[in-house]
């Protein structure tokens, strides 16, 4: 039962892990589209 | 592989990629054809390009109520939040593994690239997570005012090169600004270098993240119809897993899985499956957990 618990914890945590990756890459991409002249189709 | 499946493939390629024209006849300017119906219908005097229809910003205004008007005005941009997400539920992201102008340009040009050159993240990354990640954090961030610059993203990047081929050279200008990093990443690294062509897409699509969601939820809900093992057929050859471009087949020891969460419904693997163990079948009485660890096969 521990066991299974532990596996299922630690599968919850890679996921976690892997979503926040995602996250930190947008919220990257969106600080590099404020700064700069970056974007010349929007002008942000 | 099989000669016979190689030749199945080779020719089911050929369909894959009429398709992947007939998205671009639709999709991107000049031609822009459904982008120009949708502008007609609605008499708006916008230019038909991929941005009328676009991918992206339809998923960043679901976390901004005050843009909810611009979508009403302007029923194109449903497309992307509605129609994909709805045909999806049903049949699966037909759009991503068959219409997608800029997913197939990468796909079908990696073929051209000798493996061995290429990174080979099939089976040993799952991407899922990663652009549910991106796909929050960028509506988050919309939420709170921010935006994903329209010229970092690889639609944006598709239509500046059928532009640019159609003697159109002013988006090529935009390559000259730090956009250029995103070409890269998108054309060269998660393109033409990574197995398959789709690491883009694997990563960082969100409407891919919106069509991978609204496909598992129908499976779950047995909806419509998605690829699935039939573990009796199966001999765990792995040629499926080499086969795909969106790395949704997984395998450990004897085990083999399909992920409908990155599923495009390209059905590559079907043609290259000897035993034809690989079906796009009825949801119907298919198991509701689809993730790797409780889908098994051979």
């Amino acid at each position: 039962m521990l066991d299974r618990v532990s596996e299922l914890t630690r599968r919850a945590g890679k996921r976690l892990h892997a979503f926040a990756i995602g996250t930190t890459l947008a919220l990257g991409a969106v600080l590099f589209s404020q700064v700069g002249q970056s974007c010349a189709i929007s002008g942000q | 592989m099989y000669p016979q499946a190689y030749r199945t493939l080779r020719r089911h390629w050929f369909y894959r990629f009429l398709a992947f024209l007939a998205g671009i006849v639709l999709l991107y300017a000049p031609f822009a054809l459904l982008t120009r119906l949708a502008l007609w219908a609605t008499g708006s005097p916008l230019l038909p390009d991929a941005h009328r229809i676009c991918m992206r910003m339809p998923v960043q205004w679901l976390a901004q109520p005050w843009m909810y008007g611009t979508m009403i005005e302007q029923p194109a941009y449903l497309v992307v939040i509605l129609v994909l997400p709805g045909v999806a539920l049903f049949a699966g992201p037909l759009f991503c593994g068959w219409l997608c102008p800029a997913g197939g340009l990468t796909e079908y040009l990696s073929r051209i690239v000798p493996p061995r050159f290429q990174l080979d993240l099939g089976g040993k990354v799952n991407p899922v997570p990663i652009r549910y990640g991106f796909t929050a954090g960028m509506m988050v961030a919309s939420f709170i005012g921010g935006n994903v610059c329209c010229s970092f993203c690889n639609f944006t990047h598709t239509q500046n090169i059928i532009s640019a081929v159609f003697g159109d050279f002013t988006g090529i200008a935009y390559w000259a600004s730090f956009t250029i990093a995103s070409f890269v990443l998108w054309f060269v690294v998660l393109g033409l270098f990574t197995k398959g062509g789709r690491g883009w897409c694997n990563f960082l699509c969100p409407a891919g993240a919106l069509q991978g969601l609204t496909h598992s939820l129908g499976r779950w809900l047995r909806l419509g119809r998605s690829v699935q093992i039939e573990s009796s057929r199966c001999s765990a050859c792995k040629e499926c897993l080499s086969t795909c471009p969106t790395w949704a087949i997984s395998a450990k020891e004897d085990t083999m899985a399909i992920d409908s969460h990155a599923c495009n419904v390209c059905l590559d693997c079907t043609k290259v499956c000897n035993r034809n163990a690989i079906a796009y079948r009825p949801n119907k009485g298919a198991a509701r957990k689809t993730s790797p660890e409780t889908v098994q096969a051979g």
